[in-house]
């Protein structure tokens, strides 16, 4: 019997036509959320002012692009580090508590040597917010590599442990006192905030930023470590054969992703959030997982969907102060996520649904020859 | 502490964890099949506010349980479509559903919030059980979604050991080209599947808001689901063992503020901590073969999707 929905893998490597389809995705998603709105009773002004909230503003206004990149910053980073154990099919969603995880190392530092100047107390807190996070990152890649314990758990476990340790941190021994009972830490002395450009709050991370994804671009596609990951990442026997040493990069790479994450923290907390509480990773360690996925590990992917994300985000809360729900910001990232999901298929398959093929190649072949057909008659 | 504090206590350990028992008994099924759902929490959430709104416009419990379960099964259902037929990545999917589950229910609900209700689950003593010293009062006199967890734990552990149903899905978690060659529908089994842990965890959801907390509120979950997905892993993807872990799970949760009302001051927060931490040592050092086949227990296709054309 012929099935109604076949499933035909594209030939592999052609990655082609993934910027077409995420636009489709994107224009899909926008398409659902107005349909609901409109079942909800929205009228369609207020329609179009959400949408102007979530993919207006936050890109196309001055403040909107400020905040983006602000927000943008330690998702890029965290969506790096995410994206490198991925590489090599590490499934580390403990971005979350790495992060957490670096930023009570920086915090500790803070707090314990308030009168440190500027340059020392900054490198100290970042030393001990990586070493934070590469002990977050071991404690789930040594069990990996020689006990073969699932890392997907154990890392978010270990998100669970790093966030109540930040709550256990803030309602204890770390208190502000002048919190007046709210539980957050002291501020950061100002020394220790890491220097922003003209009084747009855009610090310093966003060039360690940049400087960290060109990095990974370089280790994962020019380097033999990149190599030996990347190898590994498709098959592990493939790897061994090749004389990898896969144990050992799979400690080194959780402990690198975990240390990059736990950078991430220092970066939050010295670059924008000052103190800590237990709202600083604030989901973003999930919300890198997603980006990472979305970029497909590739480093330039990164920064657009971190900043996409960012700016989404803000967006629900532009949406708030004009009296909207954030509830409708963050229903329509999911919408947005999953019509991103969905339309994906097309870029690993070819779909024939009933008689009719849907294949990204054939209308990129399609318009290719049509372009080069019209470039002939020129001729 | 004497007698009657520790029986009252573990009543209200049983109450407690009968939320983590619902979903991760749905979750383990789920993943039974193949099909790794982290949108637990939405799903929940979804389910809580559902239910509460059904039972504060019908007066009925059985309509608030039945729109519990048929919304979580929807929520699954959008995972389901996604990760079985579109071959999506799992755990992106169920982030995402959880994003969304977050944000549909604090919009569904924004009308409901601190309204109040009658319509709920109230503890009903099973005649002659709830009699049995000790037992009987944690057990016996609880709500009638509690002796649905309790007859669902065996009633999953019959079918998915002794039945050919539960062969069929145990295979499909393990091997679901061979399952598929041996003449099984495994698209079937795993929509099934899937679908039936939405179902749980939208009725875990509906336990929330009508047998334990009694209202709704935004994020009223705080996080259960989560929990629920770890204690599959506790359990090692069985009914009994997710039992035990669910109440172990309720118990930290209630020991935390019990022992501070008296006087004992352990920081809450680090009490908290525990069962995360167990869970950690428990999957790291109990379940460990070096060198050898890992015996966690889990399914061995779990979130790989099934291409059935490239078998």
């Amino acid at each position: 019997m012929k099935r109604f929905l076949t499933f035909e893998k594209r030939s592999a490597g052609t990655s082609g036509g993934v910027l077409a389809i995420r636009i489709v995705s994107i224009a899909f998603a926008v398409l659902v959320t107005m349909l609901l709105l409109f079942v909800v009773g929205k009228s369609p002004r207020q329609a179009g002012s959400i949408l102007y909230s979530l993919f207006v503003q936050p890109f196309f206004s001055n403040y909107g692009v400020t905040d983006t990149i602000k927000a943008g910053i330690p998702l890029i980073i965290l969506s790096i580090g995410v994206s490198l154990a991925f590489k090599m099919k590490l499934w580390n969603i403990g971005a979350e508590g790495q992060m957490a995880a670096g930023a009570i190392g920086a915090a500790g530092v803070a707090i314990y040597f308030p009168n440190l100047p500027a340059l020392p107390l900054v490198l100290l807190m970042a030393v001990v917010s990586i070493a934070a996070g590469m002990l977050w990152g071991a404690i789930a890649g040594l069990p990996k590599a020689y006990l073969r314990t699932n890392e997907t758990i154990t890392t978010l476990m270990l998100n669970y442990i790093a966030l109540k340790l930040v709550h256990a941190l803030v309602l204890g021994p770390w208190r502000d006192p002048q919190s007046k009972g709210f539980p957050m830490a002291p501020v950061l002395p100002a020394q220790g905030w890491l220097p922003s450009w003209g009084n747009t709050g855009i610090h310093l991370g966003l060039l360690l930023a940049v400087i960290l994804v060109a990095v990974y671009w370089f280790v994962v596609a020019r380097n033999r470590w990149g190599y030996e990951i990347r190898v590994t990442g498709e098959s592990a026997k493939a790897a061994a054969y090749a004389g990898i040493d896969v144990k050992k990069n799979i400690v080194l790479v959780l402990v690198v992703s975990g240390a990059i994450c736990g950078l991430a923290g220092m970066v939050e907390f010295a670059g924008r959030a000052h103190r800590l509480d237990v709202n600083l990773t604030n989901g973003m360690g999930f919300t890198a997982v997603i980006i990472a996925w979305l970029s497909r590990l590739n480093p330039w992917g990164v920064i657009v969907m971190s900043l996409f994300m960012a700016g989404l985000n803000n967006g629900g809360g532009y949406a708030q102060t004009e009296g909207i729900p954030s509830a409708i910001a963050t229903m329509i990232q999911g919408i947005l996520l999953f019509s991103v999901l969905g339309f994906d298929v097309l870029t690993r398959y070819k779909i024939r649904i009933g008689g009719v093929l849907i294949d990204v190649d054939t209308f990129r072949q399609r318009r290719k020859s049509k372009a080069l057909s019209a470039g002939k008659g020129r001729e | 502490m004497d007698m009657t504090m520790i029986i009252a206590m573990l009543g209200a350990m049983v109450a407690a964890g009968t939320t983590y028992l619902l979903a991760s008994l749905g979750e383990i099924v789920s993943e039974k099949a193949g099909i790794l759902n982290l949108g637990v929490e939405g799903m929940m959430l979804v389910g809580a506010v559902t239910g509460y709104i059904a039972a504060v416009q019908s007066h009925s419990l059985l309509v608030a349980a039945l729109v519990a379960m048929v919304a979580g099964g929807l929520m699954a259902a959008i995972h389901a479509v996604l990760c079985i037929t579109l071959k999506a990545n799992q755990v992106v999917s169920g982030l995402a559903l959880t994003i969304f589950g977050t944000g549909l229910s604090a919009f569904v609900g924004k009308d409901y919030v601190g309204v109040l209700t009658e319509t709920l689950f109230r503890n009903v003593a099973i005649p002659g059980l709830s009699q049995i010293p000790v037992i009987g009062p944690i057990l016996f006199n609880q709500t009638m979604l509690v002796y649905v967890s309790l007859l669902l734990v065996l009633a999953i552990w019959f079918v998915l050991e002794k039945t050919s149903l539960g062969l069929k899905i145990r295979s499909a978690g393990e091997n679901p080209a061979a399952t598929d060659a041996a003449g099984v529908n495994v698209f079937a089994i795993q929509y099934g599947c899937s679908i039936f842990g939405g179902v749980l965890a939208g009725l875990a959801g509906a336990f929330l808001t009508l047998a334990y907390n009694n209202i709704w509120m935004e994020n009223i979950s705080a996080g259960q689901g989560w929990i629920a997905v770890a204690l599959v892993i506790f359990a090692r993807w069985r009914p009994g063992r997710a039992l035990l872990g669910s109440y172990l799970f309720g118990l930290v949760g209630i020991l935390g503020l019990r022992l501070q009302a008296v006087g004992i001051s352990i920081p809450t927060q680090l009490f908290n901590m525990l069962p995360y931490l167990l869970t950690l040592l428990v999957m790291i050092f109990g379940t460990g073969r070096p060198g050898g086949r890992r015996n966690d227990g889990a399914p061995a296709a779990l979130s790989l999707p099934y291409d059935r054309e490239a078998r």
